[in-house]
């Protein structure tokens, strides 16, 4: 009995101490906060220019209940509104997209809505609107320490870090009326995160936490870095897109940076 | 015995399993795209009149003399950057977007006494529809080492279900497999399946939007695509892969988009002639 009374002991201080070791990110918004984020998108168009012209795409939270943000989307240089998110803070998991779309001489608004109890990132697909998240809260010193970048990186580290095998999650994607499963991975790797530290510096990837997502149906990968204390990732990329984020305004925290 | 019976019960598994992913008959969707001319850049008929008494940006310039207090140059920029390329070169990606985005123009307009047929409406549309904001899927043959097999059919015939389906909205395709690219809109198709194991072959024909067209054409001309393909299955129904097969191994979709806005064009992009200006056609053609 107190053999077992001390083995309880030594195993419930040794998960406190783990737990106490374990940091994790979730990200907190307040209603009136907003960010802009820069996005170029492929040319396909255009053999000559391969990524088109930047354009900045602004999201302000426009409510934030006790349940769920609202997050509107515009466009920065005409002010008009593209799309909108829903996002339950439990999670920071995304609830629903809304799309504001042109056809035939009508702005329709199309509804996207995701499966709020399972647990898998989500993907944009290949959106011009970047909202693809990854499973909150990120994780750091857990067994996917690999995940994450612990301090500024020299791009020779880099290189020679390990990648780790990630978590798998299922994800229902419908297709017609039947339901298919496709795998995504969250995985880590490093050799990419070169342009990570051309995009946005070495100081900015400290302490920074670098995801990849890989969806084995759309054959997309995608490749985002976030941080605490930003709304939102610092950078995002997949085949078709490039977004960063390059202003931020908290009303918690003093405004505009 | 068993074993029989397991086979049996795998074989019905996967008759249930995999027979709703196909509906039966033509799916159409709710928005049907319009026809027009492609353009081409070679003939450059949107700044040279030809057979046409005036081109359709003379008629733009006549209309609009200044743009943003400048003399407009729409026909100069056209002749200048949207002639003399290869021989496809035109503005079929222009079309395929305003033909899904604008109503189609069926009517004479008169702005400032001058009139604007369907060709004249069609072609400005098509240029100011050159450059749009749009998701796009797969990737875009440009020659050697380049992924030919892509799109693949498992993600094209996801995106038919998705968006003509169940949004009931055209997407774009490029038709052609190789360097050369032919956008059309898709508006229906009508799939046939069998299975066998975890493979499940298909047929597929597509429904297009066609641009061979007189320039004055009112309506939806329509052509059509067969395409053969087989899905890779494993036993809880997921789709492992897939591959196009017999001749679409050759000929098959190159990439899908899906327009969503028309934006104003970056000067350095070129691709868009930047005095046509969409918000001075909503204007000269009374367009929501």
């Amino acid at each position: 009995m107190k053999k077992t009374m001390v083995l309880l002991l030594v195993f419930t201080t040794a998960f406190c101490t783990l737990s106490w070791g374990l940091e994790v990110f979730t990200p907190v918004l307040n209603s009136g906060d907003w960010w802009e984020i820069e996005v170029i998108q492929k040319n396909v168009f255009n053999n000559v220019k391969k990524w088109s012209s930047p354009f900045v795409l602004k999201y302000t939270v426009s409510k934030a209940d006790t349940e769920k943000y609202t997050i509107d989307i515009t466009e920065a240089k005409d002010g008009n509104q593209v799309g909108q998110l829903i996002i339950l803070k439990a999670g920071f998991k995304l609830e629903t997209v809304y799309y504001y779309r042109r056809v035939q001489g009508e702005v329709l608004r199309q509804r996207i809505d995701f499966d709020r109890k399972t647990k898998a990132p989500v993907i944009s697909e290949v959106s011009f609107i970047p909202y693809s998240l990854p499973v909150f809260p990120l994780k750091k010193g857990s067994s996917n320490s690999e995940n994450l970048l612990e301090s500024v990186p020299q791009k020779e580290k880099f290189l020679s870090m390990k990648t780790s095998s990630g978590d798998k999650f299922k994800f229902r994607r419908s297709f017609s009326q039947q339901t298919v499963n496709s795998t995504v991975l969250t995985t880590l790797e490093s050799a990419e995160a070169i342009e990570l530290i051309e995009e946005v510096g070495e100081a900015k990837l400290a302490d920074g936490y670098y995801v990849t997502v890989k969806d084995s149906f759309l054959g997309e990968k995608i490749e985002q870095l976030w941080k605490k204390g930003y709304p939102w990732f610092l950078y995002s990329k997949n085949s078709n897109l490039k977004a960063k984020l390059i202003k931020h305004s908290s009303a918690a925290n003093g405004g505009e940076k | 015995m068993r074993s029989k019976m397991t086979g049996l019960l795998v074989f019905i598994f996967l008759l249930t399993a995999f027979a709703p992913l196909f509906p039966a008959g033509e799916v159409v969707s709710k928005v049907v795209p319009w026809s027009g001319w492609w353009w081409p850049r070679k003939k450059c008929q949107l700044a040279k009149a030809g057979w046409l008494s005036k081109s359709p940006l003379d008629k733009y310039e006549m209309a609009f003399p200044t743009v943003d207090g400048k003399k407009n140059m729409a026909v100069d920029w056209e002749k200048k950057y949207h002639s003399t390329r290869k021989s496809w070169h035109g503005h079929c990606n222009g079309w395929s977007a305003a033909s899904i985005m604008e109503k189609e123009p069926v009517k004479i307009k008169k702005y400032k006494g001058i009139e604007f047929g369907v060709s004249d409406q069609k072609g400005l549309l098509t240029e100011s529809f050159m450059v749009t904001r749009y998701h796009f899927f797969g990737t875009r043959y440009n020659g050697r080492g380049d992924n030919f097999d892509d799109i693949y059919p498992h993600v094209f015939q996801y995106l038919l279900m998705e968006n003509i389906q169940k949004k009931g909205i055209p997407i774009v395709m490029d038709m052609s497999a190789d360097e050369s690219v032919w956008n059309y809109p898709v508006y229906a198709y009508k799939m046939d399946s069998k299975s066998k194991g975890n493979k499940v072959k298909v047929k597929l024909r597509i429904w297009a939007c066609d641009d061979n067209v007189d320039m004055n054409f009112v309506g939806t001309q329509y052509l059509t695509k067969d395409y053969t393909y087989t899905l890779f299955m494993d036993d809880s129904g997921t789709i492992t892969g897939s591959e196009w097969t017999g001749r679409s191994k050759k000929d098959h979709p190159d990439f899908v988009w899906i327009p969503y806005k028309n934006i104003p064009p970056h000067e350095e992009d070129s691709d868009e002639n930047p005095w046509v200006k969409y918000p001075l056609l909503k204007k000269m053609f009374k367009l929501k």
